[in-house]
C-alpha cells in the first residue's frame, strides 16, 4: 500500500539555493490547498465554518483566528484555502456541511502546486530580478497575495513579513522556478562582493 | 511593456500577466442559427481595425484570471480607461489629447 | 615640408600633471599586438593617444584610415574588438567607452593583413563606382541558371560584399559568461549624471522621492569630469562633484547606476537600463554577471542626456587626428593626453576659441582657427586676441593631407586664398546636438530651432523632464539651474498626477547658447565637392546625399534609407543633424521642413546576452515534467519535447533501435498490456449547477444528457468552426465535471472557456479550475489490462461488465484516492488511474511490477501514436491545422442541439462543399516504406509543376500489427476516393498509394472488451 498521508513532495529532489546573507530557499509545505469559487457576496457564509470572512480585496491573504486556515483572495469570485494540517476532504466537508444551497464550487487542488519559502535580507532584490511588479514594503506589503509571474512561470506570491515571501507555483514548474531564484540569489551574491571589495 | 490597470484587481498590472484578447464589444448572436451567412462572416471575421481609439478585451490570465475591456489608442498604444465586462462604456478623452496621440 | 611620422612610445602625450587618472599606477595593454601603457581612469582611446596611436581602424566600406573623432558613446570610429581569454571576444566596441584595465587586449577591426596596410583599402580607390545606391545599380544579372536574375546576387556577390564590408567578426563560441536581470520601480529615473543630472537627482531626492541615476560613464561628473576651472556652488567643480555624489549615496531612497546605458524608453515610462559590471574589471569575480539589464518603471523621467559635438563636413574630414574640439579638450583635462602638438581649430561656433584658449595654455600650439562664418561672436573674438590666435575668418577647409594621420589643412580664406596649414591635429566644432533619443522615444516631438541651429523639443510630454544641454540649456549656471528645476518639476508632477509640466516646455535660447550655430544649410547651400564625410561610420559623403537627392530621394526617412546614412550603429549621433542640413541646401527647404527621421532603441548597441539574461541553458524556457518522469528516466527512456513538456517516447531495451523499441511496445499493448505516463493531459474541473449546460455550449458533442459516472469522447471547435481540442469529459455529479484537454491545448482551452464562461454565457453559474497537475494519469491498456488493476483497487467493480467502456468512478489503488477513468485510445480494453500527482510515481512502479509480472511492459508517446493511427483515431494539431471541421475529420456532428460554439459556421458555404479535404487511411504500395509526414498527395506520380495537391500526409508509421506502413491524410473529396491510386511525391520518386479507410485495425472495435 501507499501511505495516502505521505505524498511525495515536488521539490524534495531539488537542491535548495541560499545564502544567509541573501536569501534562503526552502520547502512549504501545505496538505490542503482547495480552490473555492463562489459570488463575492456568498463567500462570507461559506467561511464561516473555517473562521474566515472572505470580504477582503482581491490579492489579498486573510489567516484564520486559530491561524489553521489561510485564505488567499486571488480574483473577485477566487479563494485559495490552505491548511497545512488539515486533510483537504475533511476542509470541504466542513464548508460543504454548512453551504445549503449557496451555488460554489470547491476543487482539491493539494497537488497542484509546490510551496517554497524565500527569506533573507535581499528577498525583494531576488524576486526583482524575474517578477515585473513592484516589491518594495509599501506597495506590496506583508499579506498581499497575488497570481504574477516570475520570469517565464506564473506564481503566486503571497508576503509573509518584510524578509520573507511564499511562493507557490505548479508542480512541474519547481525545478525551473528554484533553477531562476538560484541565479538571482547566485547574482546577488556576486554583485554584493564586488561591491564590498571595492 | 504597457501597464494596464485590472478593473478587478483594482490596480496596475505589467502587460505581461495579460494576453490580449480582440476586438471589445463583439457580441455573440443569442441565435446563430437565425444568422445570415453574410451577418455571421461579419461576426467572425470583420473588426473595425481603428487608427484611433479602440475598445479591445484582455485577458488577465497571469493575475485574476478575469476578461476585462480596455479603451487603447492604436497609434499611442496609451490606454485611457479599463472596464469590467458589462460597465459603463467610458468616452475616449477629448479630440484635443486624442489629437496629439494621432500625430 | 611633411613632418616625419609621429613615433609611438610610451605615453609622450600624456601631460606632467592633471586629469582624473590615477598617475601613480601604470596599467599595461595590447592593441593589435603592440605594448602599450596607461592609467586607471583611462579609456583605452585616451590611453591609445597617450601614446600617440591615432590610426584604431578602417572604415566600413572603403577602408579608410580612422582614428578617434570624440570621447563619448557617440563615437562612430574607433570601434575595436576586445579579447579576454580564448573565449571572449567582444566586436564593435567604442574605444571611447571602454574602460582600460590591466591586460587588456584589445584588436583593430575590419582591416587585413594589418591596420597599416589593409588590402581592401583598394575599395577606397574605386569610390565612384561605391556611391549611394549601388547595391541596386551595380549588382543586376546576369543570370544564373534556375536561380535567375537574383542568382548572380546570392551566389556571387552578396557573399564577396559581406566578406568585404562589415565591422568586427561576432565571437563561434557559446558566451560563456552570465548576464541578470532586475525590474525595478521609482518615482523619478534620471537619465544622467552629469552637472543636470545630478542637480536634478537631488532636488527630487530632497523632495522624498525615491530615485535612480543612470549614467553611462565609469564615474558620474558628466561634463564636469572635465570641467577643470569653473566653479560650482562656490568649490571647485571637481570638490561639488565628489561632495554631491557622495551627498546622494548617503540617501536612502537614491540608488546611483554607474556604467549605465538607458538604452530605451517603452510604453508607460518602462525604461530599459543596461549596467556593465564586470567589462572594467581586470580580473573578473567567478559568478559576477558582465552586464545587467534593468527594466525601471518610472513615473517621472529627468533626460540630462547632454549634448553632442557635431563634426564639420568638408573634404578630407575623416583622416585619424581630426577630432571634435569638445574631446580634443575632454582628453587634455580629464585624461591628461594631449591628442596632438599642432592643432587647426575649424570652427563654425564660439564653442571653440575658450578650448583654443585652453589648448595654447596647455602647449598645443593653436596654428589657425578657421571661422567658416565671417566673423565670431565678440567674447570669443576677445577670447582669441588675449591668447594671441591668428583667425582666419569666412573660410573654408578645402582638403587635409595626411595618410595614417592628418598632416596639414589646406585653407581656402576669402578672395579664394588658398593655404596649406601643417599640423598633426584638427579639432571641428559644428556646433551641439542636445541628445534627445530617448525624448523621441517618449513619443517627444521635436522640431527645428534657428536660433540654436538645432533639434530641440517642441512640446511638453507629460511626467517627461528634459535639463541642461539636452534641454539646449549652455553655461554651467544655466544647466545647474534647469536641473534642479527638473527635479522639481519631477516632484510636483508626481504630486498632481501629471498637471505640472514647467520643466519640459521649451525655452528660446539665447543667440549665445553653445549649441548656438549656423545650420550647415544655411552655412553652405551647395555640398562640398570631394570625399566630405556625414556618416564616417556607414561611409557616406556630402555627394552621396547629393546624388540621392538628385535621383528623386526627397523624403529624409527615403534619403536615410537609399544612402544609409544614420543607420550604423551609432545611429548617426554625429552625423543627423548634418545631412539633414545638406539635404535641406539641396532641396532648398529649411531644415525645419525636411523634419529628422525616427530615433529608435537602442541608444548604444546592447548585447544579446544582456536581453537574454538568465533565459538560456536549463533556464531557457520552463522545462515541465511529471511525477513519474524519474522512475521513467531511471528506465533509461528516450524523451521528447511536447511543448514544455518532456515525455517519456519510448523505453529501448539494451539493442534496441527506436524502431524496434517501438514496435515491441506496440506488440504488448495489443498483445498484453502496457502502462503510459499520460499526465501532460490538460485536465479542467467544471463545477456548478450550469456546469451541464455549460458544456454542452462549449463542444459539439451532446453533453447534457451525459448521465453521472459516464464519459464522452468531445470535440471542441473555435466559433469559425474548426477543431481546436479533443478529450474526455467525464460526468461526476450532477454539478461536477471532470474534463481532459491535449497536452499543448490546456491553457489555451481553459483562456477559451474561461471567456465564454465571463462574457458569452453569463447566465449560467459554473467554475473553471485547472486540475492538470492535481492529477497524475496513467494509461494502462490491453487485454490485461483489467487483470492489472483489480488486485489493486478498491471501492470500483471493474470486473467484465461492471464499469462499461466510457464509465468513470471513484474509489482507491493501493490505498490513495483515485479516479479511474475506462477509456482506450489504443482499441484495446484500457483504462486511465488518476491519482494526485504526489501519489503518481508510487503508484506507477506498483502498475508497472504487476504489468511486466503479466508480461507487459511501459510504452511511449510513439507506441501511442502509432496505436492511435491503426485505429483512425486523431491528434489535434497533426490530423487538424486550424482549417479542419469536424466533418473533414469523420467526426459525427450531433444535429440534434440547436447550438454549440462553431455550429453556425459549419453550415457555411465554404464548410459544406464537397471537395473539402477529408481524413483518409493511405495504404502504400509493396516496398515503398513508411512515407513523409507533411508530404503531398497528387493524382499522378510526376504532377507537371504548378499542379494543386490534393492532400497532404498527416502522420505516417510502422503498423506492427499489420507488418504494413501505414498512414493518415487529408485529401480532397477523400471519402468518395476510397478505393483510388495515388501518388506520393518523395525526393527518391513518388509512392503509390491507395486510399483507404482511416481505420486500419479492428475497424468494428471488437477488442475494446478485452
Amino acid at each position: 500500500m501507499v501511505d495516502p498521508r505521505a505524498p511525495a513532495c515536488p521539490v524534495a529532489s531539488l537542491d535548495l539555493p541560499g545564502n544567509a546573507a541573501t536569501g534562503m530557499v526552502a520547502a512549504a509545505y501545505f496538505r490542503a490547498r482547495l480552490s473555492m469559487r463562489a459570488a463575492p457576496d456568498a463567500a462570507g457564509r461559506l467561511g464561516e465554518p473555517l473562521g474566515l470572512r472572505l470580504d477582503g480585496r482581491t490579492n489579498t491573504a486573510e489567516i484564520s483566528a486559530s491561524g489553521g486556515t489561510c485564505a488567499l483572495r486571488l480574483g473577485p469570485d477566487e479563494w485559495l484555502l490552505l491548511s497545512r494540517t488539515e486533510p483537504p476532504d475533511a476542509l470541504a466537508a466542513r464548508i460543504a456541511a454548512t453551504a445549503g444551497g449557496t451555488p460554489h464550487a470547491l476543487v482539491d487542488v493539494s497537488h497542484r502546486h509546490a510551496g517554497l519559502e524565500l527569506a533573507g535580507p535581499a528577498v525583494e532584490a531576488v524576486l526583482a530580478s524575474g517578477c515585473p511588479l513592484p516589491l518594495g514594503i509599501a506597495a506590496f506589503p506583508p499579506g498581499r497575495a497575488t497570481r504574477t509571474l516570475l520570469a517565464k512561470a506564473e506564481i503566486l506570491l503571497w508576503r509573509l513579513a518584510a524578509d520573507r515571501f511564499h511562493i507557490d507555483v505548479a508542480r512541474s514548474l519547481a525545478p525551473y522556478t528554484v533553477g531562476v531564484l538560484r541565479e538571482a540569489i547566485g547574482v546577488e551574491v556576486a554583485i554584493a562582493e564586488l561591491r564590498s571589495g571595492q | 511593456m504597457l501597464l494596464i490597470r485590472c478593473p478587478y484587481c483594482e490596480e496596475d498590472r505589467p502587460e505581461v500577466e495579460f494576453r490580449y484578447a480582440g476586438e471589445a464589444h463583439v457580441a455573440r448572436s443569442l441565435q446563430p442559427s437565425a444568422e445570415s451567412d453574410a451577418d455571421w462572416a461579419q461576426y467572425l471575421y470583420i473588426r473595425s481595425s481603428p487608427k484611433g481609439w479602440h475598445r479591445e478585451r484582455w485577458h488577465h490570465v497571469h493575475g485574476c484570471g478575469r476578461f476585462l475591456n480596455a479603451l487603447r489608442h492604436t497609434v499611442s498604444d496609451r490606454i485611457a480607461a479599463t472596464y469590467a465586462v458589462g460597465a459603463a462604456l467610458p468616452e475616449p478623452p477629448a479630440p484635443a489629447q486624442g489629437g496629439k496621440a494621432d500625430a | 615640408m611633411s613632418r616625419p611620422p609621429v613615433e609611438t612610445s610610451a605615453e609622450r602625450f600624456r601631460t606632467i600633471n592633471g586629469g582624473r587618472i590615477d598617475r601613480t599606477r601604470r596599467l599595461s595593454f595590447t592593441f593589435d599586438g603592440k605594448p602599450l601603457t596607461g592609467h586607471p581612469g583611462d579609456t583605452l582611446a585616451s590611453a591609445l593617444l597617450a601614446s600617440g596611436v591615432h590610426l584604431v581602424g578602417r572604415s566600413f566600406k572603403y577602408h579608410r584610415p580612422r582614428g578617434i573623432l570624440s570621447a563619448g558613446s557617440e563615437e562612430p570610429n574607433a570601434l575595436v574588438t576586445v579579447r579576454r581569454g580564448w573565449r571572449r571576444a567582444t566586436p564593435n566596441l567604442r574605444a571611447t567607452e571602454v574602460e582600460l584595465y590591466d591586460g587588456l587586449v584589445a584588436e583593430s577591426q575590419n582591416r587585413w593583413p594589418s591596420l597599416a596596410f589593409d588590402l581592401a583599402s583598394v575599395n577606397d580607390r574605386l569610390a565612384p563606382l561605391l556611391s549611394a545606391g549601388f547595391y541596386y545599380k551595380t549588382f543586376m544579372g546576369p543570370r544564373w541558371g534556375r536561380l535567375g536574375a537574383n542568382g548572380a546576387w546570392t551566389r556571387l556577390y552578396e557573399p564577396l560584399i559581406r566578406r568585404m564590408a562589415g565591422l568586427g567578426r561576432a565571437p563561434l563560441d557559446s558566451d560563456p559568461d552570465r548576464y541578470a536581470t532586475r525590474y525595478d520601480h521609482c518615482d523619478a529615473l534620471i537619465v544622467g549624471a552629469g552637472p543636470a543630472g545630478l542637480m536634478a537627482a537631488l532636488a527630487a531626492a530632497e523632495a522624498g522621492l525615491s530615485v535612480i541615476v543612470a549614467d553611462e560613464q565609469a564615474e558620474p561628473g558628466g561634463s564636469l569630469l572635465a570641467e577643470t576651472t569653473s566653479a560650482v556652488h562656490g568649490r571647485p567643480a571637481w570638490t561639488w562633484l565628489a561632495d554631491t555624489v557622495a551627498q546622494l549615496a548617503r540617501m536612502p531612497r537614491v540608488r546611483l547606476l554607474p556604467r549605465t546605458t538607458a538604452f530605451g524608453c517603452y510604453p508607460d515610462h518602462l525604461i530599459g537600463l543596461a549596467e556593465r559590471l564586470g567589462d572594467h574589471l581586470a580580473e573578473v569575480p567567478k559568478g559576477l554577471p558582465r552586464e545587467r539589464l534593468w527594466q525601471v518603471r518610472a513615473r517621472e523621467v529627468v533626460l540630462a542626456t547632454g549634448a553632442i559635438e557635431r563634426p564639420l563636413v568638408f573634404p578630407g574630414n575623416d583622416r585619424p587626428g581630426i577630432m571634435l574640439a569638445g574631446a580634443v579638450e575632454t582628453y587634455l583635462e580629464r585624461f591628461g593626453v594631449m591628442a596632438g602638438t599642432r592643432a587647426v581649430v575649424v570652427t563654425a561656433c564660439d564653442s571653440a576659441y575658450p578650448i583654443a584658449a585652453n589648448l595654447a595654455e596647455h602647449g598645443i600650439e593653436v596654428a589657425r582657427i578657421v571661422e567658416l562664418r565671417q566673423a565670431a561672436g565678440e567674447a570669443a573674438r576677445a577670447t582669441a586676441e588675449a591668447a594671441r590666435l591668428a583667425i582666419v575668418a569666412g573660410a573654408e577647409v578645402v582638403g587635409t593631407r595626411g595618410r595614417h594621420r592628418v598632416r596639414a589643412a589646406e585653407i581656402a580664406a576669402p578672395g579664394d586664398r588658398r593655404e596649406r596649414i601643417d599640423c598633426d591635429l584638427v579639432a571641428m566644432a559644428g556646433g551641439f546636438t542636445p541628445t534627445l533619443h530617448l525624448f523621441s522615444q517618449l513619443r517627444g516631438q521635436l522640431a527645428w530651432d534657428e536660433a540654436a541651429g538645432t533639434l530641440l523639443p517642441a512640446a511638453a510630454v507629460p511626467h517627461v523632464h528634459v535639463a541642461g544641454a539636452a534641454a539646449g540649456r549652455s553655461g554651467l549656471t544655466d544647466v545647474l539651474e534647469s536641473g534642479a528645476r527638473a527635479g522639481e518639476a519631477a516632484a510636483r508632477s508626481l504630486a498632481s498626477g501629471g498637471a505640472s509640466q514647467s520643466a519640459a516646455t521649451p525655452t528660446r535660447l539665447s543667440p549665445r547658447s553653445a549649441t548656438s550655430a549656423p545650420s550647415p544649410a544655411r552655412r553652405r547651400p551647395a555640398p562640398p565637392a570631394g570625399r566630405a564625410f556625414v556618416d564616417f561610420q556607414n561611409d557616406v559623403t556630402a555627394s552621396d546625399l547629393a546624388l540621392a537627392t538628385r535621383e528623386g530621394f526627397q523624403a529624409i526617412e527615403h534619403v536615410k534609407r537609399y544612402t544609409t546614412t544614420g543607420m550604423a550603429t551609432d545611429q548617426g549621433k554625429t552625423s543627423n543633424v548634418n545631412a539633414l542640413g545638406l539635404v535641406g541646401g539641396l532641396l532648398g527647404r529649411g531644415i525645419d521642413a525636411v523634419g529628422h527621421t525616427t530615433f529608435r532603441p537602442p541608444y548604444t548597441p546592447v548585447t544579446f546576452g544582456t536581453l537574454a539574461g538568465e533565459a538560456r541553458g536549463q533556464l531557457l524556457d520552463p522545462i515541465r515534467v511529471t511525477g513519474i518522469d524519474p522512475s521513467s528516466r531511471a528506465r533509461g527512456a528516450v524523451f521528447e519535447d511536447v511543448g514544455q513538456w518532456q515525455r517519456a517516447r519510448y523505453f529501448p531495451r539494451p539493442g534496441e533501435d527506436m524502431h524496434a523499441a517501438v514496435a515491441r511496445e506496440c506488440r504488448t499493448v495489443r498483445g498484453t498490456v502496457g502502462v503510459l505516463d499520460a499526465s501532460t493531459l490538460g485536465k479542467i474541473e467544471v463545477v456548478g449547477p450550469g456546469a451541464a449546460e455549460f458544456l454542452d455550449r462549449l463542444y459539439v458533442t451532446a453533453l447534457a444528457s451525459l448521465p453521472v459516472g459516464r464519459c464522452r469522447y468531445a470535440v471542441m471547435l473555435s466559433e469559425a468552426g474548426f477543431v481546436m481540442d479533443d478529450g474526455i469529459v467525464a460526468r461526476l455529479a450532477d454539478d461536477r465535471f471532470h474534463i481532459t484537454t491535449t497536452t499543448g491545448g490546456a491553457a489555451r482551452v481553459l483562456a477559451h472557456m474561461e471567456d465564454y464562461r465571463q462574457t458569452e454565457f453569463t447566465d449560467l453559474v459554473c467554475w473553471l479550475t485547472s486540475t492538470t497537475e492535481q492529477w497524475g494519469v496513467i494509461a494502462v491498456q490491453g487485454p490485461k489490462a483489467r487483470d492489472v488493476l483489480e488486485p489493486l483497487i478498491e471501492g470500483v467493480n471493474i470486473a467484465a461488465g461492471a464499469l462499461p467502456h466510457m464509465g468513470v468512478a471513484e474509489g482507491r489503488i493501493l490505498g490513495v484516492p483515485m479516479r479511474l477513468f475506462r477509456v482506450s485510445f489504443t482499441g484495446e480494453l484500457g483504462y486511465e488511474v488518476n491519482v494526485a500527482s504526489g501519489y503518481a510515481r508510487d503508484i506507477w512502479d506498483e502498475l508497472l511490477a504487476r504489468s511486466e509480472a503479466l508480461g507487459g511492459c511501459p510504452y511511449g508517446t510513439e507506441a501511442m501514436h502509432v496505436l492511435r493511427a491503426e485505429k483512425g483515431f486523431i491528434i489535434v494539431g497533426q490530423e487538424s491545422d486550424g482549417t479542419v471541421t469536424p466533418g473533414d475529420l469523420g467526426l459525427p456532428v450531433g444535429k440534434a442541439k440547436a447550438d454549440f460554439v462553431g455550429k453556425r459556421s459549419l453550415a457555411r458555404p465554404d464548410m459544406v462543399v464537397s471537395d473539402r479535404p477529408q481524413l483518409v487511411g493511405l495504404e502504400v504500395a509493396e516496398g515503398g516504406g513508411v512515407l513523409e509526414e507533411g508530404a503531398q498527395v497528387t493524382q499522378h506520380a510526376t504532377p507537371r509543376p504548378g499542379t494543386p495537391a490534393l492532400g497532404h500526409v498527416t502522420s505516417a508509421y510502422w503498423s506492427e500489427a499489420l507488418r504494413q506502413p501505414i498512414a493518415l491524410a487529408l485529401v480532397k473529396g477523400g471519402r468518395a476516393r476510397i478505393g483510388e491510386t495515388l501518388h506520393v511525391p518523395m525526393p527518391d520518386g513518388a509512392r503509390v498509394v491507395r486510399v483507404v479507410s482511416p481505420v486500419f485495425y479492428d475497424p468494428l472495435g471488437d477488442r475494446i472488451d478485452g
